[in-house]
């Protein structure tokens, strides 16, 4: 019983020795914990190596930029980010060639059939009210193209985001 | 001129009286943002993303301490790119070994305080500690904030700042403890 209760008291000081060293407990706390520590060696110990971790980050070295961070205009600029633009692009042609490859398969681009009566094939007869084929090869092309353009850049960018780059102030 | 007379003029367009609150703080929002980046390059696109932030967000300013104001921007700006390098893998691992010895590079001879070993290993322990234990450790043991000043970076109360720092010094110390920079008396710290 008697060990149980020290345990606890032990855990409820340790918790207080991080405030403690910095003088943020009230004073029937601050009362308490001395008192522990007196008589409680293995909480002395705590204390003394939880001071030597902040004496080390004390002596942390603070670094001086490289570089100045004052506001300049062109800094105030808005980023034109090309990779954006890039990926709206090639979502654009992408979702064009796709509206205009379904429209072709349901076959909206034909042209009417003739006036003259029997019935109208346009397997035998295809033709299109405007050049659907070769807007769709254009777009095809200029789709792989922009995808192609788009996962170079994105490469470029993680290549250049990891090596450490020289800024100027 | 003074500080406030400076975030005056800044609130009114001045950037010349805003850049000197830059010159002022920068230094202090830097080791922020490397310590808790440990990265260079990350630590000055947030620092300057900051100072942008701050200068756009300056007239919301009401009064009040204005270091915390601006370390608590350079806080939500660490936090928000930690987020994005989680997202990226081969960017988080280099995040989560930080190049110490150019950090070295950039400190004077008379701040060689600690070997830069020790400086390396104190900073492996800092990244493997939670965000906000991290913070509150780098803000009260590095930069030298009270536990008010905290509060107002953090956003929370000074119990939760006690305990965090309490908790994240305590894991601090075992991770020294493990890595065998120190050796303590106490049985209660659990070796690995």
């Amino acid at each position: 019983m008697f060990k149980r209760s020290k345990k606890t008291k032990c855990d409820k000081v340790q918790k207080m020795l991080s405030a403690y060293m910095d003088r943020q407990l009230s004073l029937p706390e601050q009362e308490m914990v001395e008192q522990h520590l007196k008589v409680c060696q293995n909480c002395q110990a705590e204390l003394d190596s939880l001071r030597e971790t902040v004496n080390l980050l004390h002596r942390m070295p603070m670094a001086s930029p490289r570089c100045s961070f004052v506001i300049s205009k062109a800094k105030l600029a808005p980023r034109r980010s090309v990779f954006g633009a890039l990926r709206i692009a090639t979502v654009v042609a992408a979702l064009c060639l796709a509206t205009i490859f379904c429209g072709d398969v349901m076959h909206v681009f034909d042209r009417p059939p003739p006036p003259s009566p029997g019935p109208w094939e346009p397997s035998q007869e295809e033709g299109y009210t405007w050049p659907v084929r070769e807007t769709e090869y254009g777009l095809l092309g200029v789709t792989l193209t922009l995808t192609g353009v788009t996962i170079v850049y994105w490469r470029k960018k993680r290549t250049s985001r990891e090596s450490p780059r020289n800024k100027n102030a | 001129m003074d500080e406030s007379e400076l975030i005056q003029r800044g609130q009114q367009g001045d950037v010349n009286s805003f850049n000197k609150l830059v010159g002022l703080y920068q230094r202090q929002v830097y080791n922020l943002a490397l310590r808790m980046l440990g990265n260079i390059p990350n630590a000055e696109d947030v620092t300057q993303d900051a100072f942008i932030a701050a200068w756009k967000g300056i007239r919301s300013f009401k009064g009040g301490n204005f270091r915390a104001w601006l370390l608590r921007i350079a806080a939500n700006a660490c936090r928000d790119q930690l987020r994005k390098l989680k997202r990226d893998p081969e960017l988080s691992l280099e995040a989560s070994f930080p190049n110490l010895s150019q950090i070295a590079s950039t400190k004077s001879a008379e701040e060689a305080v600690i070997n830069e070993e020790l400086a390396d290993e104190i900073q492996k322990g800092l990244a493997a500690l939670p965000w906000e234990q991290r913070l509150a450790v780098i803000l009260c043991d590095i930069e030298g904030l009270s536990y008010k000043e905290i509060s107002q970076v953090m956003h929370c109360s000074l119990g939760t700042v006690r305990s965090r720092l309490s908790r994240g010094r305590t894991l601090l110390r075992d991770y020294l403890v493990r890595r065998e920079l120190f050796t303590p008396k106490s049985r209660f710290i659990k070796k690995e």
